[in-house]
């Protein structure tokens, strides 16, 4: 089975129920038959997303409610979209936009974000992609021209959110890159599994983001860590079991683009604007939900040297992948295959040594 | 045995055992404590063998395929009553957690045409290009 890869022949359920402007979920073979559990996929946010359910049988309305929240997420938060709230809210910078509740708490997940990891996951990159030539939709990106780093990002703390009410400032652009894919995963679990009566369990991945809600299978979900996007599961690095909460990756390895004669990638450092160059280049963490282990990966990535004792302290666990490729095991991740993750009890937006206070 | 109380001497029933018989009744109950407990043992390490063998992880390979088990797959039913029977038993990964993969569409003379996820997904692939999937994202 092959991951990633969406083909636009596909078969659509969405097509056979007649509805042609409905996205397209292509149903995806997990094996043998008689399974009991359904997967389908369809491309989102320029990703894969990715819905396995059991017991099957509601999968259309499952798919149905993941399309709902990842186009309302698309139009909240979008940095590629002109008419998302955020670029609509950027546009007139000083004056006050009421923000839909939903982007209001996305961007709110966003700065808290920038809080737990110490400025390290910053919202405020947005200038600074654009200035390295990430301004646009990955694929469409214009490899000529060199460009130097703008410099360090503002910083959240210029981010001026009361309640729903944002006022942007000028010259700031937001990125919601590091959390909303997170987000929009967890969204789209709890809302797949509402879709589905309630009963049994899904997990929605969004490009290697994911979450899970419900009843997880016996043992757990089994899911296969790999550094390669377009890898087959069976060729995956590690398997690991996910009772609940979510799990992603982050990496310097992909999304790279040439600007000139450097060769960048998207994980900003807000400390200096440029690409991180620090000593890990893959991360993946489990976290309660998908949205901490999203911040979590990006933060590890970008804290280098200082990771694994930032993810001790927020009882994460996880696995680094350092420049020459050698695996750092970290907060009990499992060093046998087929293991399970432990999730930590308490939030990282809780603060460090939350689970000591509880 | 003898005790004073006052002026008079009043006799206590003296117990008939013997030193030897002491011993013999310490040793019963040591014996029946000792059954007691060897039992206790027996039962708990039965039991809890039972419930770690119960939760015990699979040691499916990586290539196997994911399939069902349980009361439910095993008899045919249909797989909704899986779930009225209990969550099904996955012995493969159902997804990976990578760096996301972007896929666009580029020409087969190469450099990008445009095209995110979403439209070639829509099928509005160019003819004669050929798909490309790119990864990485947070």
């Amino acid at each position: 089975m092959t991951r990633s890869r969406v083909s636009p022949a596909a078969p659509s359920r969405a097509a056979a129920s007649g509805d042609a402007a409905a996205p397209r979920w292509a149903a995806t073979p997990l094996g043998t038959s008689g399974s009991s559990v359904a997967a389908c996929e369809r491309a989102a946010l320029g990703t894969t997303a990715r819905l396995v359910m059991w017991p099957p049988g509601p999968e259309d309305a499952a798919c149905g409610a993941v399309d709902r929240v990842l186009d309302e997420l698309d139009r909240q938060v979008s940095r590629f979209r002109p008419d998302s709230e955020l670029a609509l809210a950027e546009r007139d910078p000083g004056v006050p936009t009421i923000l839909s509740p939903g982007a209001a708490d996305a961007l709110t997940l966003a700065l808290a974000a920038a809080y737990v990891s110490d400025g390290r996951v910053d919202p405020t990159v947005g200038a600074a992609l654009c200035h390295l030539g990430y301004d646009r939709d990955f694929a469409q990106i214009d490899p000529r021209g060199p460009r130097a780093p703008a410099g360090p990002a503002p910083g959240w703390r210029t981010v001026r959110l009361s309640g729903r009410v944002l006022r942007p400032t000028p010259g700031v652009r937001l990125d919601l890159g590091a959390t909303a894919k997170g987000l929009g995963a967890d969204r789209a679990a709890v809302a797949a599994l509402r879709a589905a009566g309630g009963h049994g369990g899904v997990l929605v991945d969004l490009g290697g983001d994911i979450a899970v809600a419900g009843s997880p299978p016996r043992f757990g979900w089994p899911i296969g860590v790999s550094e390669d996007p377009d890898a087959d599961v069976g060729a995956a690095s590690q398997v690991v079991r996910l009772m609940r909460g979510g799990i992603a990756t982050s990496s310097v390895l992909h999304r790279r683009w040439t600007n000139g004669r450097r060769t960048l990638h998207h994980i900003i450092d807000p400390a200096t604007g440029a690409p991180v160059d620090g000593p890990w280049r893959t991360a993946t963490v489990v976290a309660r939900t998908c949205v901490e282990a999203n911040t979590a990966s990006t933060a590890a990535i970008v804290a280098g040297e200082d990771a694994e004792s930032w993810l001790s302290s927020r009882d994460l666990a996880a696995r680094l992948v350092d420049r020459a490729g050698r695996v750092r095991l970290v907060g009990g991740w499992p060093h046998h295959p087929d293991g399970w993750v432990p999730v930590p009890r308490s939030s990282i937006f809780d603060g460090p040594g939350a689970e000591a206070r509880q | 045995m003898e005790s004073e109380q006052g002026s008079h001497k009043v006799s206590l029933p003296r117990d008939p055992r013997t030193a030897g018989q002491w011993r013999e009744a310490g040793l019963r109950s040591v014996r029946r404590l000792s059954n007691w407990t060897v039992a206790a043992l027996v039962v708990g390490v039965g039991g809890t063998t039972a419930v770690l063998a119960k939760w015990a992880q699979p040691t499916a390979s990586t290539t196997a395929a994911t399939t069902a088990t349980g009361s439910a797959a095993s008899a045919g039913t249909p797989s909704g009553s899986a779930a009225q029977g209990g969550a099904p038993s996955l012995h493969a990964p159902v997804t990976l957690t990578t760096p996301s993969g972007v896929v666009i569409q580029s020409a087969a003379t190469g450099g990008a045409v445009g095209g995110t996820a979403g439209a070639a997904g829509g099928g509005s692939a160019t003819p004669g290009a050929r798909r490309v999937v790119y990864g990485g994202d947070t």
